[in-house]
């Protein structure tokens, strides 16, 4: 009797050990959790934001992408919203270039004339 | 007794688990412990880093390598990208003004860059663009006179902007012209003993620009040539299959210089290649250095400012690649990082 439930509580460690190992493993693999944030900093008159990967800069944009000159975008949520645009297309596995469409799409006032 | 057998079994389990994976951890580490390895290590530099393209134009300037233009598989690109290599960032700049293209030519005469020529997927073309990276602005420059073209190579020398070879479409071609940014204007060049090619790579070290590779009618092309910047003139070098053990032969390959070394990498002979290999222009011979850590590619970018070299961008067949690698030719190969 004593021997069986060593056996049980050897039983529950291994397969909860198990349990862990599985879980923890699917958790990397099916969320692809890529701890991907936004930083929005002042540039010039306007703002700029950078992308980054954990302590990593992956892009960092201080002129709004697409157009000629170095124009800031003119308020922090501009930039913000192209920032949370360009991770949630990197999260998609799509290419983070940003077009035209997109940009007039987030309202950034700039694009408002094409 | 039924669950101490499982139980059992799955102690068994997990110590073949425990030996495969120790077993395989030590083959993989003999291996990389081989003393004949070639030097040259190549560090993964992004995750991320611009977009999956191939057919970009790319230069340098500095200490940024811009990239712009390209196919995506689906569709033909106006994008341009600068990356900072000492931040190890990308940041997206104003598009390239002109059609949506691939396999055109950029270069870089002082402190601008020019990208030109290419392929819009119908036909081949003959207008150009500079790019000035103090103001982020695009500035139509005066077009290429000759046949329009795409696979060209262009190289910018002593204040001078060289382009040649490439295809029209029809043919190769075999012709050099110089771009000269001070009267917006080109001239063609004589000279040139070399055959009709395209998809040619060149590399610069000091006063010296070194063209060689290239494919045409399906042959791939084994002449290397100098051109002095100084007197315009080519001079023929030894061939890139002098010796048995060179394999250097290909197309669409990338050339750039490190340390004033010049480098030939990756592109395609058959399929793709992985494969370095570096010249020493002081006695005109070559060295295979390791090869390239990912997927084999064609059609890759470099930047390089003749201290560092960055490589990326490439495809195998349709699949397009996305990263980026620092090239270190001296360091001994660590499979790690």
């Amino acid at each position: 009797m004593k021997r069986i439930l060593v056996a049980y509580v050897l039983i529950a460690l291994v397969t909860g050990f198990m349990f862990l190992r599985l879980t923890d493993y699917s958790f990397g693999t099916t969320k692809k959790n890529i701890p991907l944030q936004s930083e929005i900093f002042k540039a010039g008159d306007g703002y700029g934001y950078q992308i980054e990967l954990e302590d990593k800069v992956l892009i960092k944009q201080e002129y709004i992408p697409i157009l000629e000159g170095k124009r800031p975008f003119t308020t922090a949520q501009d930039a913000e919203r192209t920032a949370n645009k360009v991770i949630s297309k990197i999260l998609k596995k799509e290419s983070p270039i940003l077009t035209i469409s997109e940009l007039k799409e987030l309202q950034i006032p700039e694009f408002n004339q094409y | 007794m039924k669950y101490i057998y499982n139980m059992k079994e799955r102690v068994n389990h997990i110590r073949m688990l425990t030996m495969a994976s120790l077993t395989l951890c030590l083959m993989a580490s003999c291996s990389s412990d081989d003393d004949d390895d070639d030097l040259g290590n190549w560090v993964d530099k992004s995750v991320f880093d611009g977009s999956p393209r191939s057919g970009s134009a790319y230069f340098t300037i500095g200490n940024i390598g811009y990239s712009g233009v390209g196919y995506d598989g689906d569709d033909y690109l106006t994008s341009f990208w600068a990356y900072n290599m000492d931040g190890d960032y990308w940041s997206q700049k104003a598009d390239f003004p002109g059609t949506a293209r691939n396999a055109a030519v950029g270069f870089a005469i002082n402190e601008k860059g020019y990208i030109g020529s290419g392929y819009d997927g119908l036909d081949e073309l003959a207008d150009f663009y500079s790019y000035d990276p103090s103001t982020n602005t695009w500035t139509t420059i005066a077009p290429f006179p000759s046949t329009p073209r795409r696979s060209a190579i262009a190289f910018g020398i002593n204040g001078y902007g060289y382009f040649g070879t490439g295809f029209d479409g029809d043919n190769d071609r075999k012709d050099f012209w110089r771009y000269d940014p001070s009267t917006d204007s080109w001239s063609e060049l004589v000279g040139f003993g070399g055959d009709k090619r395209r998809a040619a790579t060149t590399f610069t070290i000091g006063d010296k620009v070194y063209m060689g590779t290239g494919v045409s009618n399906g042959i791939y092309l084994n002449d290397f040539w100098s051109f002095d910047s100084a007197t315009e003139s080519w001079t023929q070098k030894l061939d890139l299959d002098e010796e048995d053990d060179y394999s250097i032969v290909r197309s669409n390959a990338l050339g750039f210089t490190l340390n004033d070394y010049g480098y030939i990498a990756t592109g395609t002979y058959g399929g793709t290649l992985q494969s370095i290999w570096e010249y020493d222009p002081s006695t005109d011979t070559w060295e295979s250095k390791t090869d390239f850590e990912r997927t084999s590619r064609q059609d890759a970018v470099v930047f390089t400012n003749n201290v560092r070299a960055f490589i990326g961008l490439g495809r195998t067949g349709s699949l397009y690649l996305d990263d980026l690698e620092e090239f270190f030719p001296y360091d001994e190969y660590d499979d790690e990082d």
